[in-house]
């Protein structure tokens, strides 16, 4: 289903107030942090087919049988070792991040995930056009003030609420026209 | 690009049916269908393959199965794209062993289906996921 930019916005939204509501009750907090499995198994078979690799080249990349790449693929095996997910980052060139973390950053993970964020680049194809900039990092100059950066917190503030109720508007005038329609 | 789908949930008379089923079941299972559900929504539609969907035939063709293992106890949850457009919707959810479905159960979610493509608007609530 095609959606636009604003009623994905509302999607993601509410979905981060559900995930959130949930995570409130602790045993269920518990039983989501330690499921780590389910996502890694989605991102070893997208990562796999995103290089084009059969379950077999998978399996000579890692020095581990195929019979392995299928169960590592199944989101209900779930019992991965770090030397495993060490070997597929190797496999896959890619970053491993295996850290304690606050349950926003899973949220934020969670409700906003996509094909594109699952299947990261390896180095080589992140960093092939790579240029080096020639602009320093900006820092802050004297006019970042807590004046001037209270007030544009105050602005951001106000315009997420704004965009917020818009989409949370066309979302619901959307879903009345697609009752209508069906 | 974001989610390539919305999961729908099957409502009747008012009561949202799958999260009424999730909300009775253990943390865990409600924790690792949350998250599978989630993946599937970011997954494009060419990849929703075995074993992450399995696609039902005869008795229950039409219908899709998510199939969540904890603790040797599988939970399943029944569900179709065409209730009017390509929007996947959650029919039923039961615990059951074995490999094939029972066709009761696919009986009870091919009535819903049909029950939603007759109204989508009293059938039908985007998916919760609290």
């Amino acid at each position: 289903m095609v959606t636009s930019a604003a009623t994905e916005r509302y999607m993601i939204t509410a979905k981060r107030d559900q995930v959130l509501q949930s995570l409130r009750d602790h045993e269920y907090r518990r039983a989501l942090a330690d499921d780590i499995g389910t996502g890694i198994a989605f991102q070893i078979r997208l990562l796999r087919e995103d290089r084009g690799w059969t379950q077999g080249e998978l399996a000579e990349r890692t020095g581990k049988r195929q019979e392995a790449i299928s169960q590592w693929e199944n989101p209900n095996y779930g019992r991965y070792t770090l030397s495993t997910l060490k070997d597929l980052a190797g496999a896959f060139d890619v970053a491993l991040l295996v850290r304690f973390a606050p349950f926003s950053e899973i949220i934020d993970w969670t409700v906003n995930l996509s094909a594109q964020r699952l299947t990261p680049p390896s180095f080589d194809a992140e960093f092939a056009a790579d240029t080096v900039s020639a602009a320093p990092p900006r820092r802050g100059t004297a006019s970042d003030s807590d004046d001037s950066i209270s007030a544009l917190m105050e602005q951001m503030k106000q315009s997420v609420a704004a965009a917020r109720a818009a989409a949370e508007e066309e979302f619901k005038a959307g879903e009345n026209q697609y009752a209508k329609a069906a | 690009m974001g989610t390539e789908h919305t999961f729908y949930d099957y409502v009747e008379d008012g009561e949202n049916l799958i999260r009424t089923w999730l909300a009775a079941q253990p943390p865990p299972v409600k924790a690792k269908f949350t998250n599978w559900l989630l993946h599937l929504e970011a997954t494009p539609p060419g990849k929703w393959s075995r074993p992450y969907v399995d696609t039902l035939t005869d008795d229950c063709e039409g219908l899709f199965e998510v199939r969540v293992m904890v603790s040797r106890i599988q939970y399943r949850l029944l569900g179709c794209h065409d209730t009017g457009d390509r929007t996947p919707t959650l029919l039923h959810g039961f615990t059951k062993p074995g490999n094939k479905v029972p066709k009761a159960y696919c009986d009870t979610a091919l009535e819903r289906k049909e029950t939603v493509r007759g109204d989508l608007r009293s059938h039908r609530a985007v998916h919760d996921y609290s």
